[in-house]
């Protein structure tokens, strides 16, 4: 019980609105990640990785089913849990370009959470900065520039500073990568891994395709029109896929070649 | 079909002059698909931009070289030329399919845009044709359709239908597959890659992942800080390149790394246009830089198997 | 670690910062413009040469000294005798008064409206639009003849005119800014490391709205001189005697032909005045940017 750090249980969402009627997002998901363990969220668009995404980190409310922290159920949670949550739980968004508030220096940035607390004056921010940059290799004069400064790989090393902030013991990671250069990719992936190294936290990688899930993760869950149609080991899930969709997104994002020549044509 | 010679393109950003491509010549014959790959600020797609004449003043200029499209030199014509070329022989595909249709207009009228040689009877039953070749299924009922009533994999399929309909000689695809989803981005390629060869179509394929340029391109030209490092047969290229920024860039995305490796990554960053190194742009980076490299641009070398590569120290493999 | 120093040059892709328009500098004309119009408005009753108000027909339809009259009377005198740099003067502090306070009253109003309906959403949303579109289609001349059937004619009437009339404007257009703003990841992130509504609204909503309100602000500002201008011209605004720069254009425009300076004058002033706002904006706009100031 104590080793469960976050956790969807049995999570439905549906969105009723005038023009489309109800959709539903997710249906009975059941999905989350243990102590140290780094987890594949796979999905492409509309398959409901994103609200799942969102359910986990409480900016949206399951409409049926519960979140549980280290056990705990949301919504019973008292101020204390409250805080422990914040502290403990943190992401990292796709777009480095919207993540970041143009008008707030790096250091302001970085270490807004405690701005929130309000337990940190300025001196004590500013130093906590500059150790959270040292952890990203990003030089310490940053911490005075604005974001438009810097470049998207850096942009994404402030965001990652940003979620280790309070040591957390798990970070969302929304696809970091996937707005970046190949180039700078590679080094993105590689800090991730060393600071999981380094400081045992969790992972919930979210992607649209296998390639760095199957780099990074322990585990992956493979998400389609809002269930979960398989879960397990990478090495299971990736060595001997067994649903239809899971070898399609393999065979997809491995690039090895075009065949087979049929074309699958959706709606 | 498509030749460009040392071509060099510049953008005028606050008054001073930026050369976003230094220098490339490529050579498109008919029926092929060339990849131009490289990163964002690499120059691909100024090299583009400057074939369908879009990099015009104030924002830039082309300063130097040739780029023949058949027998018209591009740098030469004008204006009301350069319109009936784009109107006739050169499709284009954009990256984004969501901002590239306009939400006001059906289908059907945003394709009858591109094809006013086509009589006025025969349009619709063209169009029809067009889209079912392009894998849109009951496309006679969808003509009355707006955007919003497609997913992105049709969207991009009706936006490379619209670049089909005036017939084109050359096909210019900007990343097209880079806002899909990877099931539907593998149905896209297949689909370029059966319109090349069935309609002998000349295809420049844009792209900054050269994992996506090996299913669809028989060439390819690497691009970095604004030159081709290194170009050839992609198969050649990609099984034994010559260039140091090559290697790196087939290592960072390479599938044979076990799981939670380190991945080969290229240390630093892409360099800014506006502070392009004096010699090899890629030299900072570098692993095998020396002090010649940081001085001066290395010349293009031509390998016996067809690539050429510029650097002063090639990799051995 | 593996991963190298991230180089400090600029990002590559980003097109270079753009060039900066009047971002370093001191705006020498509007600055200059704007500070001498808000000292008349405050100290121009001190500096005025004459009293605005008093009537000498012995002295009326003086031209200006540029145009041949003499220098007691710098800008001439108008039909009544009054000296027309005078009433410049005390014009000045009125559409001062009137500009200041309509851009700052329905500055405020309208973004607190903005915040409200674009932040919290729902049905408050709905009922606030319905709210700020009712009152944008509602004439103002309209809106100001009751105003004035039931206050009576005044500064502050005028000021009440063009708050209730100017409010939606800016409602409208930030609600959407809003909208924009808070959908941006870094206001979602905010929300996940437990910062609350008003916290996400004054630290990252409000001041990413500063450009548009600027905007905003400035084209009111003429707009609101211009607006005094015209209510006092229909006998709606400040009343006579007291000089507002709308009056003096209302009550000279049937000496244009006879003393072209009476209309002239207090135009010219307006035209400067609106056209130094607005570059003043634009100027501000530029300055508080962190991507082009510096």
């Amino acid at each position: 019980m104590t080793d469960r750090i976050l956790d969807a249980v049995d999570v439905s969402k549906t969105y009723r609105s005038r023009t489309a009627g109800t959709t539903h997002a997710l249906t009975d998901v059941t999905f989350g990640v243990g102590r140290g363990e780094m987890v594949g969220l796979v999905g492409e668009s509309g398959s409901g990785k994103t609200t799942l995404m969102r359910i986990l980190l409480g900016i949206e409310q399951p409409t049926s089913g519960t979140v549980t922290f280290r056990g705990t159920p949301r919504p019973t949670f008292t101020t204390e849990h409250r805080r422990d949550f914040f502290n403990s739980v943190s992401a990292v968004f796709q777009n480095p370009y919207s993540s970041l508030n143009p008008r707030r220096r790096l250091w302001d940035i970085i270490t807004e959470r405690r701005s929130i607390e309000r337990r940190a004056g300025r001196a004590e921010r500013r130093a906590r900065a500059a150790e959270l940059l040292d952890l990203v290799s990003l030089p310490p004069e940053f911490a005075d520039r604005f974001p438009h400064q810097l470049s998207g790989g850096q942009r994404q090393r402030v965001a990652i500073a940003r979620s280790l902030s309070e040591e957390p013991d798990v970070i969302v990671l929304d696809e970091p990568m996937s707005a970046l250069d190949v180039s700078v990719s590679a080094q993105i992936a590689n800090l991730l891994l060393d600071l999981q190294e380094k400081f045992q936290m969790s992972y919930v990688f979210v992607a649209h395709d296998m390639h760095m899930v199957r780099h990074l993760c322990h585990r992956v869950a493979v998400l389609l029109k809002g269930q979960i149609v398989e879960q397990g080991t990478v090495a299971e899930v990736l060595g001997n896929p067994r649903h239809e969709y899971t070898r399609s997104l393999i065979a997809a994002s491995e690039l090895r070649s075009l065949e087979p020549e049929e074309e699958r044509i959706r709606p | 079909m498509l030749q460009i010679t040392n071509l060099t393109t510049h953008y005028f950003f606050g008054g001073q002059v930026t050369p976003a491509a230094r220098g490339v010549t490529l050579n498109l014959p008919k029926g092929s698909a060339m990849a131009i790959v490289g990163e964002s600020g690499s120059g691909k797609s100024t090299v583009a931009m400057s074939v369908m004449r879009m990099i015009r003043p104030p924002i830039g200029d082309i300063a130097e070289g040739e780029i023949r499209i058949g027998g018209t030199d591009v740098t030469r014509a004008t204006p009301r030329q350069m319109r009936e070329l784009l109107r006739t022989q050169i499709g284009f595909v954009p990256q984004d399919p969501t901002t590239a249709l306009d939400p006001l207009y059906t289908i059907r009228s945003q394709i009858v845009e591109a094809m006013p040689h086509v009589e006025r009877a025969r349009r619709d039953e063209v169009i029809v044709e067009l889209l079912t070749s392009l894998g849109i299924v009951d496309a006679a009922a969808r003509l009355k359709q707006h955007p919003h009533q497609f997913s992105g994999g049709m969207r991009q399929r009706v936006a490379i239908a619209i670049a089909l309909a005036k017939e084109p000689q050359l096909l210019i695809a900007d990343e097209p597959t880079t806002a899909l989803d990877v099931t539907t981005q593998i149905g896209i390629l297949r689909l370029l890659d059966r319109l090349r060869r069935e309609r002998h179509l000349t295809t420049m394929f844009i792209t900054h992942n050269i994992r996506v340029a090996r299913l669809v391109c028989q060439d390819v030209a690497v691009m970095y800080g604004g030159v081709v490092v290194e170009s050839g047969p992609l198969t050649v290229v990609a099984d034994n390149p010559s260039h140091p920024y090559t290697r790196a860039l087939l290592d960072a995305s390479s599938l044979d790394v076990g799981p939670r490796q380190r991945l080969r990554a290229i240390s630093g960053s892409p360099p800014s246009l506006t502070a392009m190194p004096p010699g090899c742009p890629f030299a900072p980076r570098c692993p095998s830089a020396t002090d010649l490299c940081h001085q001066r641009m290395p010349a293009t070398t031509r390998r016996p198997d067809g690539a050429s590569y510029a650097c002063w120290n090639p990799v051995t493999s | 670690m593996t991963t190298d120093l991230a180089s400090t040059t600029p990002p590559a892709g980003t097109p270079p910062a753009r060039p900066r328009r009047r971002s370093g500098r001191w705006p020498w004309f509007s600055g200059t413009v704007m500070v001498l119009f808000a000292f008349c408005g405050a100290f121009g009753a001190l500096v005025s040469p004459h009293d605005p108000n008093k009537v000498d027909l012995s002295q009326s339809l003086k031209p200006p000294v540029f145009a041949g009259g003499s220098t007691s009377y710098l800008l001439g005198t108008d039909q009544l005798g009054r000296d027309v740099l005078s009433r410049l003067l005390a014009g000045a502090q009125v559409s001062f008064l009137v500009a200041a306070g309509a851009v700052l009253i329905a500055g405020a109003f309208g973004l607190l409206i903005a915040l409200l309906a674009g932040y919290l959403g729902g049905r408050l949303d709905t009922v606030l639009t319905r709210v700020a579109d009712a009152s944008m289609a509602f004439p103002v001349v309209l809106l100001a003849i009751v105003i004035v059937a039931i206050y009576g004619k005044g500064v502050t009437v005028v000021i009440l005119v063009l708050v209730v009339a100017g409010w939606p404007q800016y409602a409208r257009v930030l609600r959407s800014e809003v909208i924009r703003i808070r959908h941006q990841d870094f206001v979602t992130m905010a929300r996940i490391m437990g910062g609350s509504r008003f916290w996400a609204i004054t630290r990252h909503v409000v001041p990413n709205l500063i450009p548009t309100l600027l905007v905003l602000a400035t084209l009111q500002v003429g707009l609101a001189i211009i607006a005094e201008g015209s209510l006092s011209f229909l006998g709606i605004g400040v009343p006579p005697p007291a000089a507002s720069w709308g009056n003096m254009l209302a009550d000279g425009r049937t000496f244009l032909a006879t003393a072209w300076w009476l209309p002239v004058v207090p135009g010219v002033a307006l035209s400067i005045t609106v056209l130094a706002a607005n570059l003043l904006g634009d100027w501000l706009r530029h300055a508080l940017d962190p991507a082009t100031r510096r």
